[in-house]
């Protein structure tokens, strides 16, 4: 059923492709929502992937998995518009990649509070917020992973990198990201 | 173990990949550490509720923007694309419009059959056979396109991948799936001439992998799509295999299978090839197989990825430096942990180099090698012509005589072994309405008295 609608989107027929993605432009939103951290340019992203894939969907394999193909795209759309804004309004003063890597990693603050100790509601909320601070590539993987819920192995497929890069970048990333909720958590 | 492996070994826990000995391990040394015990807790605890996150709701009007989108990007891409396209797509409309027939046919007979109540009798036995012959027929014709392949349908693939350069020369798979012999070991043995030809080109860059040289220049990558209708198709293919190999190119992917399952005397032909080609010979090439014959889609595109090639370059130049750097730190540590923070930063920038060079590697053999897909649509003839009338008119009546006598026989037998297979119910439903009848006149007796 899929591989015909994906033959007719490739002579051109919208109705076609609109009906071969109907299942997956709620997710392609979604992940362009969690990429961009807002819901204006979500829209925007994800309506230029989708736009992307039609007129590309003629370089698409068959023996691919199309959900992957498009989430890949969906991806590096978003990264191309979050790094031509960085080149567009670079500043010196501002902390560049101050999410991963940097001594606070490496030196765990002892000092902060678990973050169990916090309402359930209120977590969430930060925790959505401290997405938004981690960089392109940590949030890739974690919302790919625990917000979405693919395996590993899909993510190395969607994201183009080896499954241990995937599994140790995951992990960094989550550390990351508790470390941002920890201070976001303490300076409220 | 130390906490850093405890970490690892969480992670794991989180995502359901950790055996039981290394639980074991794990839950060892959180009953000695009291901290891991916490970021362990505090882990699980953000992960269960990253997992509780909903999705968001697609915005209102999203839908009809993008259908306004598509439209507009549809026609910018149609613009392309020459007229005779139409033949293709008024053939799909016809076929649809046969396959609505009987379907509609036996749900109109279904209706009348309710209706007239007073022929009951008379029209039920021609109704039921007519339906059941419509029914098996398509049935049968349905059952044959599933299971398709054995004698009308067969995929020949052969698939040349030599995408990942750097690691190694070109993976190569080859499937078959049913096929004429003569034919399939033809296109392998193409397919391997023009891979081996590929492979002894990128040695020189094998040999020396440690030097790193970026290229100057700008780096373009270029992709074309073609569709053409076709009348030969076998020639048309190994035709294109012959430009393939003059250009040093080679075949990435190819398929080919039948255009329709069954009711197809023509035989006819469709498929792709995707063709790696050498950027200096890809103009020529195109021209070349656009004389093959009908062009009904050309599409070209080509992608400037100098800057972000560069990007990339120096990105790798940067974390080279940094990694030079953290290891004239790693001399001087002297701390079991400071040794341990490091190498894990050490890891970290290595992992990040080699992505990076997978990257540039990929971008450069995009550039140097360009991507053609070619559809090919056999069609009987180019232009339209009229057949013979009382011909193919007395063949395909005598074809649908026969077809139906067929159906009808196979109905007749099927019927026999479904009334044979099925006599043990028949029976006790016999024996059931019997008694019912029995029980029922009885009654009516007793009523009657």
């Amino acid at each position: 059923m899929e591989s015909l609608l994906i033959e007719k989107s490739v002579q051109g027929d919208v109705a076609s492709f609109e009906k071969l993605i109907v299942k997956y432009n709620r997710y392609v939103y979604n992940i362009a929502f969690r990429m961009m951290g807002n819901e204006e340019d979500a829209k925007d992203m994800s309506q230029e992937t989708l736009i992307k894939a039609f007129k590309a969907i003629g370089q698409f394999k068959m023996e691919a998995n199309f959900s992957t193909w498009l989430y890949r795209i969906t991806i590096n759309v978003c990264k191309d518009e979050i790094r031509k804004r960085k080149e567009t309004v670079l500043s010196y003063d501002a902390t560049l990649n101050n999410d991963e890597g940097s001594l606070k990693d490496i030196i765990q603050d002892e000092h902060a509070n678990p973050i169990l100790i916090y309402e359930k509601l209120e977590l969430k909320e930060a925790i959505e917020e401290a997405l938004n601070k981690l960089s392109e590539d940590s949030k890739s993987v974690v919302v790919l992973k625990d917000l979405l819920g693919y395996s590993y192995e899909e993510i190395g497929e969607i994201l183009q990198i080896p499954i241990g890069t995937v599994r140790s970048r995951l992990n960094r990333s989550r550390g990351a990201l508790k470390n941002i909720l920890q201070v976001q958590l303490s300076d409220d | 173990m130390n906490c850093e492996q405890a970490k690892q070994l969480m992670n794991a826990f989180v995502d359901n990949e950790l055996n039981d000995q290394e639980l074991n391990k794990l839950n060892a040394h959180l009953d000695s550490c009291e901290s891991c015990t916490v970021e362990f807790e505090e882990l699980k605890y953000m992960v269960l509720l990253m997992g509780e996150i909903e999705l968001k709701e697609l915005p209102k009007g999203y839908e009809e923007e993008l259908h306004e989108k598509l439209l507009l990007a549809s026609t910018e891409m149609k613009e392309l694309e020459l007229s005779d396209h139409i033949i293709n797509e008024t053939n799909d409309n016809a076929s649809h419009k046969e396959n609505d027939g009987p379907m509609s046919g036996i749900v109109r007979s279904l209706k009348n059959f309710k209706f007239n109540k007073k022929f009951y009798t008379y029209a039920a036995i021609p109704a039921v056979l007519i339906i059941m012959v419509f029914a098996t027929k398509d049935f049968w014709s349905l059952s044959k396109n599933e299971s398709a392949v054995s004698d009308e349908y067969y995929v020949m693939e052969t698939t040349a991948a030599a995408l990942e350069m750097d690691q190694g020369r070109g993976e190569e798979g080859a499937d078959f799936v049913a096929g004429s012999a003569p034919e399939v070991s033809f296109n392998e043995s193409m397919t391997l001439k023009s891979n081996a030809v590929t492979t002894s080109a990128q040695i020189p860059d094998d040999e020396n992998p440690a030097e790193e040289v970026y290229r100057d220049g700008r780096m373009i990558i270029q992709s074309a799509s073609i569709q053409m209708d076709i009348e030969k198709y076998d020639d048309v293919m190994s035709r294109l295999k012959t430009f393939v190999a003059n250009a040093n190119g080679y075949i990435e992917n190819e398929s080919t299978s039948f255009k329709y399952y069954n009711s197809d005397t023509d035989q006819l032909k469709y498929g792709y090839v995707t063709l790696r080609i050498p950027a200096e010979g890809y103009n020529s090439i195109l021209e070349q197989i656009e004389n093959l014959g009908l062009v009904t889609n050309d599409s070209s595109n080509a992608t400037d990825v100098t800057k972000a090639y560069r990007d990339t370059a120096s990105e790798i130049e940067n974390l080279k430096i940094t990694e030079s750097r953290l290891r004239e730190i790693m001399a001087q540590a002297v701390e079991i942990s400071d040794i341990l923070s490091i190498e894990n930063e050490l890891t970290r920038i290595r992992g990040n180099i080699n992505s990076y060079e997978k990257q540039i590697k990929n971008w450069e053999s995009l550039v140097d090698l360009t991507t053609i897909t070619v559809t090919l649509n056999e069609v009987k003839n180019l232009k339209p012509v009229v057949e013979p009338l009382d011909e193919s008119l007395w063949g395909k009546a005598k074809e649908g005589f026969i077809g139906t006598i067929n159906a009808i026989t196979h109905f007749v037998e099927q019927l026999f072994i479904w009334l044979i297979a099925k006599s043990p119910y028949l029976v006790g439903l016999a024996i059931i309405a019997i008694f019912t009848k029995l029980i029922y006149n009885k009654r009516r007796k007793i009523h009657e008295k």
